[in-house]
């Protein structure tokens, strides 16, 4: 009995690897309602905007230039979680970054005399 | 006369933040006439957050610069004051975050008055009903 190998003596080169994508937030403006996604990596590139743990908004897909300003329409609110994702294929898969929107808080120390 | 301010029970919430990083806090003070004030303190998240009840934020419209020492390290404050600001008419108050990202918040914390303050008898309010502090 003779054992033939099939064709399987494949070559162990340099396979195409496919680029994995990368996600950055910078920053947000709330006047222009835009969110800066500069050094994200990825045709295409949107924003999710959660609150209180839900999300409230998916932006469209925009294609990605690499110092994208994505449009969102969100009026934000101290908390809110904001994520920008970055994909290489229609959102399949992607990468995100998230930055929270601080909120700040104090009080005032009880006093019993004036000073 | 002046007002203390406390972050003992009311903490910045910074989460792009770790303890050690530095934020910047600015509070903003408005008098009876509109005349304002500004106090912007620097220092790490934690050192801020440990301004309290005891190691409080002095406001007694002196545009001087002070330093409030806490367990996690100094707070710088710089003071800076219209030259009509009056302190004994003071009747707002607005904290706003910078975090160490460069991340501002949307809307400020907001402590205000009915009134002219005397600090006494009166009592202080974020602008959602929410108490801050009984002066007696």
């Amino acid at each position: 009995m003779a054992f033939s190998y099939g064709s399987c003596s494949q070559e162990f080169g340099n396979f195409p690897v496919a680029p994995l994508p990368v996600a950055v937030i910078v920053g947000y403006d709330e006047n222009d309602k835009r969110i800066d996604s500069t050094g994200s990596q990825g045709d295409d590139v949107r924003v999710t905007v959660t609150r209180n743990g839900t999300v409230i908004e998916t932006t469209p897909d925009v294609p990605n230039d690499g110092t994208t300003e994505i449009p969102y329409n969100t009026t934000l609110q101290n908390g809110d979680l904001l994520c920008v994702q970055s994909s290489f294929d229609g959102f399949v898969t992607f990468a995100v970054a998230c930055k929270q929107i601080p909120t700040p808080a104090f009080g005032f120390v009880p006093i019993t005399a004036e000073t | 006369m002046a007002f203390k301010i406390s972050l003992q029970n009311c903490k910045i919430e910074a989460s792009n933040c770790a303890g050690g990083a530095p934020i910047t806090a600015i509070f903003t003070f408005f008098d009876a006439d509109g005349n304002e004030g500004t106090a912007t303190l620097t220092g790490t998240k934690n050192a801020i957050n440990a301004i309290n009840d005891t190691t409080f934020l002095l406001i007694d419209g002196d545009p001087a610069v002070d330093t409030i020492v806490t367990p996690f390290g100094n707070v710088t404050v710089v003071f800076a004051f219209d030259a009509s600001y009056n302190v004994n008419e003071n009747i707002r108050v607005e904290l706003n975050v910078v975090d160490c990202m460069g991340f501002r918040n949307i809307s400020p914390a907001v402590g205000f008055t009915n009134a002219i303050m005397t600090h006494t008898n009166q009592y202080l309010e974020d602008g959602d009903d929410h108490y801050i502090a009984f002066i007696t």
